[in-house]
């Protein structure tokens, strides 16, 4: 029976918890976002005592049901002031679940200024001082803990911008090699782990027996039939592994939805140079690799090694939201300062959406040039530093616009926006209106059927049919979400009912249950009621779910097309949850 | 300017010309697609031309490319199937199944 962990970061303590009714059997998303519901004060400053930090592995997390190693992050979030999960990949959930551990719940902050860190095996729960590590990046202290505990442990950590407690901090999980690719990126949650002086958490699972599964050979028989459902797909059998999720540059700009200085236009003259093919190109120059997977048991393998032009690794996990953010968005054309902005993130723990619209809020303001890449370089590593502007940037893109006086802030609750320009996806654009967690691509990805025609084929143009597609891909999200599945699984699952099947069957045969794929639905449903409540509760109200005004002025290049969705409309996406 | 670029601009006018301002089908390739092109330059596109009329089916038969392979077409900018009629002057983009995000 899987138990909670309760950490008490005021007296440095901790205890274990059977789950309660209302946790019974969640995991997840469904699960850190019920713990917060219940047990989070809505009102509460993000960075006090009262908030929580949840971590919670997929109910499929853990057995050898291929990509659901992935982690749920949960808090209410120091960036937005609402309700974030934040996903990731890394190897710390599938060991988390292999110990028992249903979740872990990072409760209290203590009166002093040091740091902690926690270490988790299956001979218990230890707290040690992190003096040693305070000030450092996540890769080096990934690797200090690779060396004193043993390669191959789990590890989440925060660098210098989630001690410093700023609102675009992320928590980073130690992938396969040991680095800090793969992040909870969104939301500020790595300022919530700084408030808590928790610098990091090492998951040790050796000795620990295989998770226990009701009926062993239906579910070897559904994660057999699984594992072929990904593979065969083109997007998650080939597109993905081939060139990464960076493949998207060149659609998405030749869509017209790529958006570019800071949402000006929607298509940006140098995309060739910071697309998919063109990194795929220089990582096979530069002796990188050009897949990998973020866990053990991932058969998607969109990660990657993109190494500098002497030959030298420079970063990993190097993916298109990233590339568009520090790239179209800001002007920098050239992939390797890209790449150096992206490690910068990684190290200091940034969320690399958020720090590309923000440099784009800081260009609109005239404090960097416009496609400077030396110049945010120089700006970004100012976070590491005391240097004011370090924490007007690390902020995040609303701050910085207040602190720069610019009213051209392309965020939803003060969370930047991704890289889809929502007057040329509009389906996308209204899951940026309304999803609980702020502006957010996969939430409710419209860009599958808009743009690329899975799960059926939508018009990104027209205000016809966006409306259910976005409601339709929340709740559906929400529940891949609790399930530890890497949300890639949608392309296959959108397009193949049978895939949708699978995961139901896997579901029952680990847990001995009778669900059916309805069930999957009102699981959705569930989660997203759970965040719209804590949101409610915390003051949010319809004028919240409002993208900034300058979306209504024309997107002139290419398709000449606004934001034309009214606000009864947009009430309606989620209105009756 | 990126020297390609004004290298495909310089070959781009001089097919202008020659067509006595008639604008040419200006193509792109995306990833798998390029394979089937070996010297395919990314910068350039390629340019071709064609009466109006023309499906994007008979375009992708005339580039030699694996039609099956095709699965998502753009015409500036916009998604269209592969029995769309092209004018002969847009700009087209052809890509395999792709996703991320």
């Amino acid at each position: 029976m899987a138990k909670i962990l309760r950490l008490d970061m005021a007296r440095r303590t901790f205890r274990w918890e059977e789950a309660k009714a209302d946790y019974a059997g969640l995991g997840g998303r469904a699960l850190t976002s019920r713990v917060i519901k219940h047990e989070v004060p809505a009102t509460c400053h993000p960075l006090s005592a009262a908030n929580k930090l949840v971590v919670a592995p997929g109910i499929l997390t853990g057995t050898s049901a291929a990509n659901s190693g992935r982690i749920s992050v949960g808090g209410k979030s120091p960036l937005t002031g609402g309700i974030k999960e934040s996903n990731s990949g890394g190897l710390l959930s599938q060991k988390l679940a292999r110990l028992g551990v249903q979740a872990i719940v990072v409760e209290g902050k203590p009166d002093t200024e040091e740091f902690s860190l926690v270490k988790i095996s299956k001979d218990g729960v230890e707290f040690f001082p992190a003096s040693e590590y305070e000030g450092l990046g996540n890769y080096r202290t990934m690797a200090r803990l690779w060396q004193r505990f043993g390669k191959g442990v789990g590890v989440m950590s925060i660098g210098q911008a989630g001690e410093k407690r700023l609102s675009a901090a992320s928590i980073h999980f130690a992938d396969p090699h040991g680095r800090p690719g793969r992040a909870a990126g969104r939301g500020g949650l790595g300022a919530l782990m700084g408030s808590k002086k928790l610098k990091a958490i090492v998951v040790d699972d050796r000795g620990a027996s295989p998770v226990a599964l009701a009926d062993p050979e239906k579910f070897k028989a559904a994660a057999r039939k699984w594992a072929k459902y990904l593979t065969e797909h083109p997007v998650s059998g080939q597109a993905l592994p081939t060139y990464g999720t960076a493949v998207l540059i060149n659609i998405v700009n030749e869509a017209g939805a790529l958006p570019t200085k800071n949402f000006r236009g929607g298509r940006f003259e140098f995309a060739e140079d910071i697309s998919g093919e063109r990194m795929v190109d220089l990582i096979k120059q530069r002796g990188g690799k050009t897949k990998e997977g973020c866990h053990p048991g991932c058969l998607i393998q969109c990660s990657q090694s993109y190494h500098d032009a002497k030959g030298k690794y420079l970063t990993s996990g190097f993916e298109y939201e990233t590339i568009w953010a520090l790239g179209a968005n800001t002007l920098i054309k050239h992939l390797d300062d890209i790449a150096r902005l992206d490690r910068l993130c990684d190290d200091f723990g940034l969320d690399t959406i958020e720090m590309g619209v923000t440099l784009g809020v800081m260009m609109e303001g005239g404090v960097i040039p416009w496609g400077d890449g030396p110049g945010a370089i120089k700006m970004l590593k100012k976070v590491g530093t005391n240097d004011p502007w370090g924490l007007i940037l690390g902020n995040g893109s609303a701050f910085a616009g207040q602190a720069l006086g610019v009213d051209r802030v392309p965020a939803v609750k003060r969370q930047g926006l991704p890289a889809y320009d929502p007057r040329a996806e509009k389906g996308v654009g209204l899951t940026y209106a309304t999803s609980p967690m702020g502006g957010d691509h996969t939430a409710g990805y419209g860009v599958a059927t808009n743009l690329l025609k899975c799960g059926g084929v939508g018009d990104p143009l027209k205000k016809e049919g966006n409306i259910e597609l976005s409601r339709n891909l929340q709740i559906a999200t929400a529940a891949i979400d609790s399930t530890g599945l890497c949300l890639f699984v949608a392309f296959p699952v959108l397009d193949n009912a049978d895939a949708l099947q699978c995961i139901v069957d896997m579901i029952n045969a680990r847990y001995g249950t009778k669900l059916t794929t309805a069930d999957v639905g009102e699981l959705g449903r569930q989660v997203l009621h759970d965040e719209l409540s804590f949101n409610h509760d915390a003051g949010f109200t319809k004028a919240h779910d409002r993208l900034p005004e300058f979306f209504k002025e024309n997107l002139k290049d290419p398709h000449n097309v606004t934001w034309d969705f009214t606000d009864a409309e947009i009430d309606s996406v989620l209105g009756d949850l | 300017m990126h020297a390609d670029k004004r290298g495909y601009l310089f070959a781009f006018i001089g097919v202008h010309r020659r067509l006595k301002l008639t604008m040419p089908l200006h193509i792109f390739l995306n990833a798998t697609l390029r394979h089937y092109l070996p010297g395919y330059n990314p910068y350039q596109g390629l340019s071709l031309e064609v009466p109006p009329g023309t499906s994007v089916a008979q375009v992708i038969g005339r580039l030699g490319l694996p039609p099956q392979e095709v699965t998502l077409i753009m015409v500036d900018g916009r998604r269209r199937e592969a029995d769309f009629p092209l004018q002969g002057q847009e700009r087209l983009g052809l890509f395999p199944p792709i996703g991320g995000g």
